[in-house]
């Protein structure tokens, strides 16, 4: 695996939100805001979602996905950094990928807690995983980009 | 689909009759049913020129006529089709208001036709009997009773277009000053899906000033005549601008939608290409109180995007990072549409106003690239035209959330 470079994988550490699009049949993009953990080990984004949800079906027509985490300068956008990744995504049964909630309840102890998990994961009660693989990660820094593709 | 609806959906206007039942215009899809139309009138008018030896002058006149009559009709048609498929809103009020104007509109009684024939027959009294002076000058001396007629029937034809011009305009207008004054006694908000429809429809009667203005060669001879014409016009126009006006009083979104479109910093950019690869990127953007705009370089992937697909979605949201259940965030998806450079020519005042909004959303950032601007690279530089282009979305539905509770906004 091509390794990808240490400012992606700490933003990806650090941040708490990606914005994650997916697209319909229809060529209808959608987009929502979503909690994600990244596993550094695999190269994975993993984010959890409900098999009803309109991401999760889009999925089923088109597993194209695209996700940006950023942090941003309200003063002065040269400071604004982020990442763009383009991937493909699966669908996985949540039951059978506790590692990947034990992943969830470390970044965000207050948010996911495993035993409490139908109470706290309101709106949308989780039962999928959607990992993403990704094939394209744009990395910018003001107006200063960082490309890292798949071999 | 209700009963009212599908009256509504077969109801047409007068000319519209004879497009749709009359052979072969029948058989013919909507735009070359107008062509069909527009050659046999033609055809038929340069054969009574030539049969009955009237002036050169008589074909240019009738010509202009023709074509004056055939593009009324196509602008008629693009009021009639989208208020015919258009959803009613689901608040009662609004239902109610916009059913009354639909069915006034295209009423079994045919109003339009009776402005039109009002018209007619006041201005056909006009040109036959005070001394003929027109009618010697638009068909000669002794034309024959043919030609007279003919040009009786296109009096008809443009008279009719020019009272359907006015009705349309006229109940228009009736309509927005009903919505206001229900959302003023209600509070509240009118769907945006409602009111860019009957926006575009205001907009439709307002270009139907336009064919006139061929008439001009026609009715210059005429003091009278003229006058009638450039009435007609002010009327038109000033009428529906009145009916814009009050529509764009009228909200489009609950109060704390369009708070967090005003006042949400960043929107995050979904694009995809023409096959279904998505795109997302952070954006800044204005709201100018109906859509979304945005300005992106013209090497961005978002725009190469949009060439290939129109379909966008934006997400604008309000992050809590210690809560995330409190987060706020509005989903708009819509159509985008990018700002070349006849389209900039065309909007100078829309092109000022965003200026204005950009400079008092993001002073720091305007100040910031005005300063370091020139360390951008060439091709993200932010001159608009030559390195950067205005996208602007128009929603077509949205989808809000609010402390983890998803709101569908009807559309």
């Amino acid at each position: 695996m091509k390794e990808i470079p240490d400012k992606i994988k700490m933003l990806l550490a650090e941040g708490k939100f990606t914005y994650f699009c997916t697209t319909g049949a229809d060529l209808r993009p959608h987009v929502t805001p979503m909690i994600f953990v990244h596993d550094a080990k695999s190269n994975k984004i993993l984010l959890m979602s409900s098999r009803n949800s309109k991401k999760v079906r889009n999925l089923r027509s088109k597993n194209s996905v695209s996700l940006t985490v950023d942090v941003r300068n309200p003063v002065n956008p040269f400071l604004n950094y982020g990442v763009m990744i383009q991937g493909v995504a699966r669908v996985l049964d949540l039951k059978k990928r506790m590692r990947v909630l034990e992943m969830f309840s470390r970044k965000y102890p207050r948010f996911v807690r495993r035993k409490n998990l139908k109470e706290k994961l309101l709106p949308i009660y989780p039962d999928v995983i959607i990992e993403v693989a990704p094939k394209l990660m744009v990395y910018w820094r003001g107006a200063h980009f960082t490309r890292w593709e798949a071999a | 689909m209700s009963r009212k609806k599908i009256q509504i959906k077969k109801r047409v206007w007068v000319h519209e009759f004879i497009l749709d039942r009359i052979p072969p215009f029948s058989y013919l899809p909507r735009f070359w049913a107008l062509i069909a139309q527009l050659i046999i009138m033609e055809v038929v008018g340069l054969l009574c020129v030539i049969v009955f030896s009237l002036p050169l002058r008589s074909a240019i006149l009738g010509t202009l006529a023709i074509l004056a009559v055939v593009v009324w009709s196509a602008i008629a048609h693009r009021i009639s089709l989208p208020l015919k498929k258009a959803r009613l809103p689901k608040n009662p009020d609004d239902r109610r208001t916009i059913s009354k104007y639909r069915r006034l509109i295209f009423s079994e009684k045919h109003y339009e036709a009776m402005a039109g024939s009002i018209f007619t027959l006041l201005l056909a009294l006009y040109v036959i009997f005070p001394g003929k002076q027109n009618l010697d000058y638009w068909l000669g001396g002794n034309p024959g009773v043919l030609p007279l007629a003919l040009s009786l029937l296109l009096l008809w034809e443009v008279s009719y277009r020019v009272g359907l011009g006015m009705w349309t305009t006229l109940l228009a207008s009736v309509r927005s000053s009903w919505l206001k004054k229900a959302v003023d006694k209600r509070g509240g908000h009118v769907p945006y899906g409602s009111l860019d429809y009957l926006e575009k429809t205001d907009l439709m009667n307002m270009i139907m000033a336009f064919p006139a203005f061929m008439l001009l060669p026609i009715v210059l001879s005429d003091f009278i005549l003229l006058m009638v014409l450039v009435g007609y016009c002010i009327f038109v126009v000033s009428i529906s601008a009145v009916s814009i006006f009050n529509l764009r009083r009228v909200p489009p979104y609950p109060d704390e939608i369009k708070q967090l479109l005003k006042t949400g910093r960043f929107a995050y950019f979904g694009s995809s290409d023409g096959h279904g690869r998505p795109h997302i990127t952070p954006v800044i953007y204005v709201f100018d109180g109906r859509s979304a705009f945005i300005i992106t370089s013209k090497v961005s992937k978002k725009l190469k995007n949009l060439k290939e697909n129109r379909n966008t979605a934006m997400l604008i949201d309000i992050r809590n990072p210690e809560e995330p259940l409190n987060n706020r965030a509005a989903l708009l998806r819509g159509k985008a549409t990018v700002y070349g450079v006849p389209r900039v020519l065309a909007h100078p005042i829309q092109m000022l106003r965003l200026r204005r909004l950009f400079h008092r959303k993001y002073p720091a950032y305007v100040k910031k690239y005005a300063e370091k601007g020139h360390l951008l690279p060439a091709a993200w530089r932010t001159t608009l035209l030559l390195r950067r282009l205005i996208v602007r979305v128009d929603v077509e539905s949205m989808l809000y959330w609010e402390k983890a509770r998803l709101i569908r906004i009807p559309g």
